[in-house]
């Protein structure tokens, strides 16, 4: 032990040594240079061979190429041909004799030219491969320049025995996981190294969120929840099912990595900014603190900006395997044949993909018309229409219901009868950057029906632009969200699209009453892609920041005038309740507190009932309406979608829980700091 | 002698009143009733009382880390809690509060940051403390890991990395052997020299006297007494003359004729002096260090160059004040043994005698006064009857 412990010491000085980093240094540029030269090389072969084969699919001879396809499943281009013989047999012409998909199936073509020595995701785009590239060499120079290099060699000692050892057992995914735990680890450390760099400057505010970092790294609480989350992490691919088709595994994958990532770094986030403060409350240490030429302020803004900044080395970590991660799924191989090809369609169409949503334009009924209606209502009601005044609470209540009604009306389709189907058409507009994309929209509808059995089928038709020859029949389960693909050139030119929906059960006789088809608000949408995979994960991943730097704030405040445990459970009930907040809301909706007129005031069970449950409605209210900001913000659930995570929202985030709440907390915390005597503690000066 | 406040005051403090209340604001506990004195720029000022005088209270009033309840209380001028006058403030609380997970470099790094030190100075002092407090062995140790020693001595070093104007130490010597002890008070004294002003609390009688300008000693949260050591201690009705080993009986017969002849009184005892304990320790010490034995404990080194003014700059200057000022420590003894039990005894005779503050109280038969002034026509009268003797031989 003594001779190992001898020997890291030497190799620790040797490692320190302007020479030994200025060799690594040229070592590094060498292999990085060696291997990323011929990678860069296939990267823009590929790409180049895949603007070319799109250009002529969506050129004026695409008709002819399509037929090619269709015949061989190949297409020629400069005398050499490209493609797979399994595309055979396949239609991919519209009615109007457009290709369908141009990208998917550009993608589809190139398959075979991927080289087999490099991983296909590294070759999906030169940029990227570019990126790959750079970030590596930064990241090894970095290592060898700040003082990492012998950790990273025991790093890659320790990875390449695991590997070994788990290749010889026969489990490659095992293998992947050792070496997936072994580099986020050193990244984490090396991140967190880089970050006490940037925080050397001789002020109060560096100082502190540099102290904060370095009890994060040396404290058993944090050490214990960032090792739970590397350690996590690698095992999320072993979670995964094969045999499910690849999209739900690369939605699966996003799901439980990016969710536990966000569960994990918020826990962390909670006890460490509450122990922060409170602990040293406790033991005094803010007495050696705060005696020193630090402001309250500075003090609360330190230890913040300390706790944003290892979120960022967490979700740095996390974000970037699994992105790398990721590009490495999304190539795995799908199920042979036409379900494989609508699966690989699938993921990148509607998962790895930034979209938008649009929903139909209902009609709605003119004052005049909801005026008339309302008079028809009172009149026809024995008890209203003798009324003299009926109040005005009253009449607002039956002018919704009657808007309500109508909208309702326009969302169900009656059975089919005598042999006569009837539908409903809904307009869509503000396609016009969807047609210019080109890329399919997905018409996404949950319908009910009947007593919308589950196990029970139905058909309903679909018809686009009143246009015959698009009708096509979709089978559908009653309250199951399903989705059919519209070619982007049903879109006219002024980015608008119709389309009808019948109703095609026609129920037996004894059942003439009970078969109309209908839809909630939002039950039918269009979508339509607006972005890529990789910017919506780079802002999905800056909101998640944002929400865990209100966290912190939060239970700093907390922690300046509770103890740990109670601040813990204040700041997670907080937190839990602003993450339910949507939810809450809309149950409150259906939540009908007894009203005051109903109590029986002599009955003390009533009167503690209704001031119960009124005050847990007041208090949920309240907690909704201050939070539901917070909840609303779900990206990891619109990533998951392929719904785009929009600047605007990312920055109405950044406004209202990055700058105001969070300044609200900590201004909070700083007023009680200052107010509070600190030498007081339990009553003992 | 009470000193009035002047514009030179480091601290000044004016009926300051502190009552704990409790969480319905009902008064609990008065801590500090109605005190008022000042720290003058340059002094070492102790602040004595037994346990619950209100000693640490008035420290943290100071600090800031409490609110007064009524009174004025004023440091460098200005409010206690204005973040820019803890600048100039250096404090070593009465137990070291520190992070346990830093080593003491890292400790002392980090304070040093919160000071505004750039990299370079924070270095070199934090080398120069950790050296001078005896920590350099340890200084990538985890301060989680220290004896209770060896806290007190990095939480001595992190109250001076600032090179403090304002130094406030609440039971300096706490947990430290008599080295350590004397290293301390070595420390307060070059300090001194410097121009620093101190402010000491303590409860050890022997370490406050030793280094202390003037002293205010607290009861209950009041002051009973304040003044410099001289006008508390010295009794001006006893005279010690201090001679080489007189072997002859009869010399003190005649010393004891002379005295009843002229002053009409007699010698009340005659005893060897005797050296005090820390003295006899030290030499110990210093002579194993001497004969170089191996120890694992803690071995102080010199006061830091920064602290004796050896940074770029200070070093001229200093040798020109040093050559004017001149203190002679080796000269100061003290020859009498204090236990704690004894200094609270003490301090309850001073406290307890009068009603009014008094500026100086009887001092027990043992004591001895190292710088009293003798008697010079007595002394010259014993001379001349040995004189006399010598030529009748």
């Amino acid at each position: 032990m003594k001779t190992i412990l001898a020997l890291h010491h030497k190799l620790h000085v040797w490692q320190q040594k302007r020479w030994t980093k200025i060799l690594f240094s040229v070592l590094i540029v060498a292999t990085v240079v060696s291997l990323l030269a011929p990678t860069l090389i296939a990267s823009y072969k590929i790409h180049n061979l895949r603007s070319q084969i799109y250009s002529v699919l969506t050129g004026l001879d695409q008709r002819m190429v399509a037929e090619s396809i269709e015949k061989t499943g190949f297409v020629e281009l400069s005398g050499t041909l490209y493609g797979d013989e399994r595309l055979a047999g396949f239609r991919i012409l519209d009615a109007n004799d457009n290709i369908i998909d141009p990208s998917g199936i550009t993608s589809l073509i190139l398959q075979n030219e991927h080289p087999r020595w490099v991983p296909t995701w590294l070759l999906q785009d030169p940029i990227f491969t570019w990126s790959i590239g750079i970030i590596s060499l930064f990241f090894l120079g970095f290592a060898v320049w700040t003082g990492l290099l012998l950790p990273m060699l025991y790093t890659a000692t320790v990875a390449l025995l695991g590997w070994l050892l788990f290749t010889l057992i026969e489990s490659p995914l095992g293998a992947t996981a050792i070496v997936g735990m072994c580099i986020l680890a050193f990244s984490y450390t090396l991140i967190i190294t880089i970050l006490k760099m940037v925080f050397q400057s001789p002020h109060q505010v560096p100082a502190l969120a540099r102290g904060v970092l370095l009890e994060a790294t040396r404290t058993r609480l944090s050490i214990a929840f960032v090792t739970m989350l590397l350690l996590f992490l690698p095992m999320v691919p072993l979670m995964l099912d094969p045999d499910s088709p690849l999209r739900h595994q690369v939605q699966t994958f996003l799901s439980r990595s990016l969710g536990t990532t966000f569960t994990i770094a918020a826990f962390l986030t909670v006890f460490l900014g509450c122990a922060t403060i409170a602990f040293e409350i406790r033991d005094r240490q803010i007495w050696q603190v705060l005696t020193k030429p630090v402001s309250k302020m500075g003090y609360l803004f330190g230890k913040w900006l300390g706790i944003v900044s290892l979120n960022f080395a967490i979700l740095t970590v996390a974000g970037i395997s699994v992105f790398f991660y990721l590009q490495y799924l999304r190539t795995e191989s799908v199920a042979d044949g036409l379900q494989g090809d609508l699966d690989r369609l699938a993921l990148e169409e509607e998962v790895l993909t930034a979209r938008s949503e649009a929903f139909p334009v209902y009609e709605t009924l003119t004052s005049e018309q909801i005026a008339a209606r309302v008079e028809d209502l009172i009149a026809a009601d024995p008890e209203l229409r003798d009324e003299e005044e009926i109040q005005l609470r009253l009449r607002k209540k039956l002018r919704e219901d009657v808007q309500a009604q109508y909208s309702a009306m326009q969302r169900s389709i009656p059975p089919m009868r005598g042999g006569q189907s009837y539908s409903q058409t809904y307009l869509f507009t503000g396609l016009a950057h969807a047609k210019k994309l080109g890329s399919p929209l997905a018409f996404k509808y949950r319908f009910h029906i009947g007593e919308s059995d589950e196990h029970e089928t139905f058909t309903a038709g679909l018809v686009y632009n009143e246009d015959p020859a698009t009708s096509h029949v979709v089978t559908y389960i009653p309250t199951m969200t399903h989705v059919t693909m519209i070619p982007a050139n049903q879109i006219n030119d002024k980015g608008e699209i119709r389309v009808s929906v019948f109703n095609l059960f026609d129920p037996p006789a004894i059942n003439r009453g009970r078969g109309a088809m209908s839809f909630d608000k939002g039950g039918i949408e269009i979508r339509y892609r607006v972005g890529d995979f990789e910017s919506n994960f780079f802002r999905t991943m800056l909101v998640l920041w944002i929400k865990l730097a209100f966290l912190a704030a939060l239970a700093l405040a907390a922690s300046t005038f509770l103890s740990f445990p109670v601040a813990c459970m204040i700041t997670l009930t907080v937190f839990a309740t602003g993450t339910l907040a949507p939810y809450l809301s809309s149950s409150l909706g259906a939540y009908a507190p007894p009203p005051t007129q109903a109590v029986e005031w002599t009955n003390i069970a009533h009167i503690i009932q209704w001031a119960f449950e009124n005050a847990i409605s007041g208090i949920a209210s309240a907690m909704v309406f201050l939070l539901e900001g917070f909840g609303a913000q779900r990206p990891t659930d619109q990533l998951i979608d392929g719904m785009i995570v929009s600047w605007s929202s990312v920055f109405k985030g950044f406004i209202t829980i990055g700058i105001a709440w969070t300044c609200l907390a900590l201004s909070i915390g700083t007023i009680v700091l200052k107010k509070r005597q600190l030498a007081i503690y339990s009553g003992s000066g | 002698m009470k000193k009035t406040h002047t514009n030179d005051s480091i601290v000044e403090a004016v009926g300051l009143t502190k009552i704990f209340k409790d969480f319905w604001m009902r008064s609990k506990a008065t801590a500090v009733d109605g005190i008022s004195f000042s720290i003058e720029r340059g002094e070492v000022f102790g602040l004595l009382g037994p346990n619950g005088s209100g000693k640490s209270t008035t420290i943290k009033l100071i600090l800031g880390l409490l609110n007064t309840t009524r009174g004025r209380l004023t440091v460098f001028g200005r409010e206690p809690h204005d973040v820019a006058t803890k600048k100039f403030i250096g404090f070593l609380p009465e137990e070291s509060y520190l992070y346990p997970y830093l080593n003491s470099l890292e400790t002392l790094d980090y304070y040093g940051r919160l000071y505004g030190l750039d990299r370079k100075t924070r270095k070199r002092r934090s080398e120069e403390l950790l050296e001078m407090v005896g920590l350099s062995q340890v200084a990538h140790r985890h301060v989680g890991e220290f004896s209770k020693g060896m806290m007190r001595r990095i939480g001595l070093a992190q109250a001076l990395i600032n090179d403090p104007e304002f130094l406030i130490l609440d039971e300096p010597t706490s947990g430290l052997d008599p080295i350590g002890t004397r290293q301390v008070k070595d420390l307060l004294m070059e300090l001194k020299r410097r121009g620093k002003t101190i402010l000491l609390s303590s409860h050890l009688l022997s370490d406050v006297e030793d280094v202390c300008d003037r002293m205010t000693i607290l009861y209950g949260g009041k002051i009973h007494a304040e003044g410099t050591a001289d006008e508390l201690l010295i009794d001006t009705d006893y005279t010690i003359i201090r001679v080489p080993r007189i072997r002859n009986d009869g010399t003190i017969s005649q010393i004891e004729q002379i005295l009843e002849k002229n002053e009409q009184t007699s010698i009340e005892s005659i005893t060897q002096p005797r050296q005090n304990l820390e003295s006899f320790f030290i030499q110990i010490v210093d002579k194993a260090r001497e004969d170089k034995i191996e120890t694992s404990g803690a071995k102080g080194g010199d006061t830091a160059a920064f602290l004796r003014g050896d940074e770029e700059g200070d070093v001229l200057i200093d040798k020109l004040i040093d050559s004017k000022e001149h203190t002679n420590r080796a000269t100061q003894e003290v020859t009498r043994e204090r236990t704690p039990s004894q200094d609270d005894a003490m301090l309850d005779t001073l406290v307890h005698a009068e009603e009014e503050p008094v500026i100086a109280r009887e001092a027990p038969a043992e004591a001895a006064s190292p710088t009293s002034e003798a008697d010079a026509s007595v002394i010259e009268e014993l001379l001349s009857e040995d004189d006399k003797k010598d030529a009748k031989n």
